[in-house]
């Protein structure tokens, strides 16, 4: 247990491991966050969560952890309080801006006390262990109409965002912007606590279906990281080609909002177009293209078939052409460089609010995720990260045009060079290690396996990697059974989600849609 | 039951028939809710041959189709009902996807059964559901 | 790498005239020698033949029997538990057994996820079937004699 008095002794803290865990009391909370946001340059707060633990009988039921982030050196401290009956807590909202999502989501769904107070919800204590659902009940909502407020919603139906904002106009100025929220919570993570190892492969395309490669690796990659099995070359060659496709593809379709917002209907159908072609490539590879589910524990579930390189290299080809074309053409108008100088974001405020990706990169700041954590052949390759100057979105459009052509640089590399062998590492601990290619089993441990499913160790892990959009992690907390004990989610779109309402002083309200475009907030992956 | 219903409506015009012959083949679609579906339907609509579909964007008092993705809350309620009160005369609705009927990965405790508010036509199965099916879906809706 | 502010520059209506017919200009007399196509097409077949359908219960091609054996290893892989058997199979090999009495498919929460048939020993189920179904009705249960149809 670390107290108040005792704090100087965190100066010489080594980290010999990725995670340190420290302990504290409820009282000495806001000291212990303010020594170590100052003294120790934890500039990022990452994810707070709750853990129950009412089935494993210890005296203090909940565990509530916050997870925290040395930039420079890609090291996080976790900070554990342990209580049984909750009192009141004191929000820590005033060192980190973005902690404010957190704690009303913990309020809601595990009736856990803090400082400010919420009407309450039907739903609430949604997420404890002892919770029963009971029927759901309509009650009719009374439209609020008010003379001052203008109730917008997204405009295209495409435009994956379920958010109604509500804003408060004086001569087509804007004076204050309320977002509601709600209209995309499936309860994903109450779900996954019933699921084994084997089927949360292919439930976990379905959490963001635009990103669905990406969540594949993540999911499996932490898996293995707990059970430390070692992935054949192979397969991490392949992992690192699907990423970087589905980093294209996510760009191709933010830039295709930006200009439908502008009202160019030929750019947009043309960068869609992109969008098609690379999606039949992926469908082409493993029979689907948007609930692939194409790796597993221990390696990637399907070989390349033939003929699939040479179209890959000819479409990246002729689309590098298309898109060199395509920022001439575009940027020779007289309004694009003008109408797209709106929606300032300073490296101050970036850094509060702990965005990360593309919009953190074209405020100024040069972090990648993919050179801080060296993982699969990252190391060996030859690439570059583009900054902007300030933080428009003409920025956050030019960052992300280079960005397309270092992915592709990326995907020819690995081409070149790809390894050979097999596609499923020899030790990993799931059924398909037991079969040969000549269909020879070994019968009893195959039976075994599938019949009683893989044990999660006792221990806690956080994995992370970059999204075409920031950073993505996943908390497993296991207990010694074959499903998890606390599943968490975590995505940098929450935290660009709190900082939207800032941006917006002074603007027409013509351009708040623009400047969600641009963003590209998934409210999937915020409200899960 | 359609002589009956045919003695008891009031005489149509010239005008009326002749739209109604125009617009025996086709489809004017709205898509509400924005779940794994979504996407994958927007590219099917625009690469199909066999129905007529229009591709442009109407405004929804021309429409005729009321495409449902995913589960519904009890917050997308209010804008599926608003848009099945404004359609045109003629209203078909159809839904998409295993997850609007089923709790497939386990309970969702958020989801509402559409049945209960407004009268389905059809259902369509599947995640996501092929080409196949779409299109035999959208060739029987018009027998109905 | 910090991007040039050569992107940055505003021009006026003139400028953005001039600009672009030098582009035109430039770009039509260097693509008058190539003969390429702008677009590459991918070849059909590949993908009709990769493409992931609905489960099929195959036969031996002697006597038109099930290949399955009723080891019940597919009811207990499928995420979403729409598989129920009811087999015979004793505790002896895998590969040698009888044909189950009765193999129920609820194809209504069937997401092809492809986990049957890379369980099965004896490679009895696979996802190729296309057909024709839309259904309103609550429950659509696919016994024996639907699963083995040829399309």
């Amino acid at each position: 247990m670390i107290t108040s008095r005792d704090l100087t002794s965190l100066n010489d803290l080594e980290y010999d491991n990725d995670v340190h865990y420290l302990k504290t009391s409820c009282e000495e909370v806001f000291e212990l966050m303010l020594y170590l946001k100052e003294h120790l340059s934890m500039t990022k707060l990452v994810d707070i969560f709750v853990i129950d633990r009412l089935k494993l009988q210890k005296d203090n039921r909940f565990c509530l952890n916050y997870l925290l982030k040395n930039l420079e050196f890609n090291k996080y401290i976790c900070v554990q309080l342990e209580f049984d009956t909750p009192n009141k807590i004191e929000s820590i909202s005033f060192i980190w801006p973005n902690a404010f999502f957190w704690e009303s989501e913990i309020l809601n769904h595990y009736n856990i006390q803090f400082n400010f107070e919420l009407p309450p919800n039907e739903f609430s204590g949604l997420m404890r262990k002892d919770f029963y659902k009971s029927k759901v009940e309509l009650q009719t909502q009374d439209l609020n109409e008010s003379n001052s407020t203008l109730k917008l919603k997204p405009s295209h139906y495409l435009q994956q965002n379920e958010l109604e904002l509500e804003l408060s106009l004086q001569d087509d100025v804007i004076q204050e912007c309320k977002i509601n929220t709600g209209f995309q919570f499936r309860g994903i993570e109450k779900s996954c606590e019933n699921l084994t190892s084997e089927h949360l492969m292919t439930f976990s395309d379905k959490w963001n279906p635009n990103k669905s490669l990406f969540f594949n690796v993540l999911c499996s990659d932490t898996f293995e990281r707990m059970l430390s099995i070692q992935v054949t070359e192979r397969a991490m060659a392949i992992r690192m080609i699907m990423m970087e496709l589905n980093r294209i593809m996510e760009h191709c379709y933010t830039i295709a909002m930006i200009c439908y917002e502008m009202k160019f209907s030929k750019y947009y159908s043309e960068m869609m177009i992109y969008l098609e072609k690379i999606r039949g490539l992926v469908r082409f590879y493993c029979g689907e293209d948007i609930s692939t589910s194409f790796s597993c524990i221990g390696g990637v579930r399907y070989e390349i078939p033939q003929g699939w390189a040479s179209t890959c290299i000819n479409l990246l080809d002729s689309i590098e052409q298309g898109i060199i074309d395509f920022n001439k053409v575009i940027q020779s108008s007289s309004i694009w460089n003008e109408i797209l100088l709106v929606g300032k974001i300073s490296s101050l405020q970036a850094l509060e609010y702990g965005i990360s990706g593309p919009s953190l990169r074209a405020s100024g700041i040069n972090y990648d995720l993919r050179k801080k954590s060296l993982k699969y052949f990252y190391k060996d390759v030859d690439f570059e990260t583009p900054v902007g100057q300030e933080g428009f979105v003409l920025d956050r459009y030019l960052v992300r045009i280079e960005e397309i052509f270092q992915s592709i640089k990326i995907i020819m590399q690995v081409l070149d060079n790809l390894p050979s062998g097999k596609i499923i590492s020899s030790d990993s601990l799931s059924f398909r290690s037991f079969k040969d290619k000549d269909n020879i089993f070994n019968e009893q441990k195959y039976i075994d396996v599938i019949t009683k499913e893989i044990n999660i160790p006792n221990s806690q892990i956080y994995n992370s990697l970059e999204s075409s959009e920031g950073e993505i992690g996943l908390h497993i907390v296991g207990d010694g059974g074959n499903k998890p004990l606390r599943f968490k989610l975590y995505s940098s779109a929450t935290n660009t989600f709190s900082l939207y309402p800032k941006v917006m002083d002074g603007l027409d309200y013509q351009d708040a849609l623009l400047i969600l475009a641009s963003l590209n907030i998934n409210m999937k992956e915020v409200e899960r | 039951m359609d002589k009956q219903e045919s003695n008891k409506k009031p005489e149509i015009g010239i005008l009326d028939k002749i739209l109604n012959w125009a617009s025996k083949e086709h489809f004017i679609p709205i898509i509400v809710g924005a779940n794994c579906c979504g996407h994958h339907i927007y590219h099917l609509l625009n690469n199909i041959d066999e129905v007529g579909i229009a591709k442009s964007e109407f405004p929804i008092t021309k429409a005729d189709l009321l495409i449902i993705n995913g589960p519904i809350n009890k917050m997308n309620l209010s804008s599926v009902l608003d848009a099945y009160e404004n359609l045109g005369a003629k209203k078909y609705v159809m839904t998409v996807g295993s997850c609007s009927k089923f709790d497939i990965y386990g309970e969702n405790p958020n989801r509402l059964n559409i049945e209960d508010k407004i009268p389905v036509d059809i259902h369509v199965p599947g995640c996501p559901p092929l080409k196949k099916d779409f299109v035999q879906a959208l060739k029987e809706l018009k027998n109905r | 790498m910090i991007l040039s502010s050569k992107n940055y520059k505003q021009h006026g209506l003139l400028k953005g005239i001039l600009y672009y017919i030098k582009y035109l200009v430039l770009n039509t007399i260097s693509k008058l020698g190539r003969r390429k196509n702008k677009y590459v097409q991918l070849p059909s077949s590949f993908l009709i033949k990769n493409h992931r359908g609905y489960p099929v219960l195959k036969l031996l091609e002697e006597d038109e029997k099930l290949k399955c054996v009723g080891c019940g290893l597919c009811e207990k892989v499928c995420p979403t538990e729409c598989i129920s058997l009811e087999g015979n199979h004793k505790n002896s090999s895998l590969t040698v057994g009888e044909a189950p009495k009765s193999f129920n498919i609820e194809l209504l929460k069937c997401t092809r996820c492809n986990l049957c048939s890379e369980v099965c020993p004896v490679e009895a189920i696979e996802l190729s079937g296309s057909y024709d179904f839309y259904s309103d009705v609550d429950k659509d249960v696919w016994t024996i004699d639907k699963l083995t149809q040829k399309n």
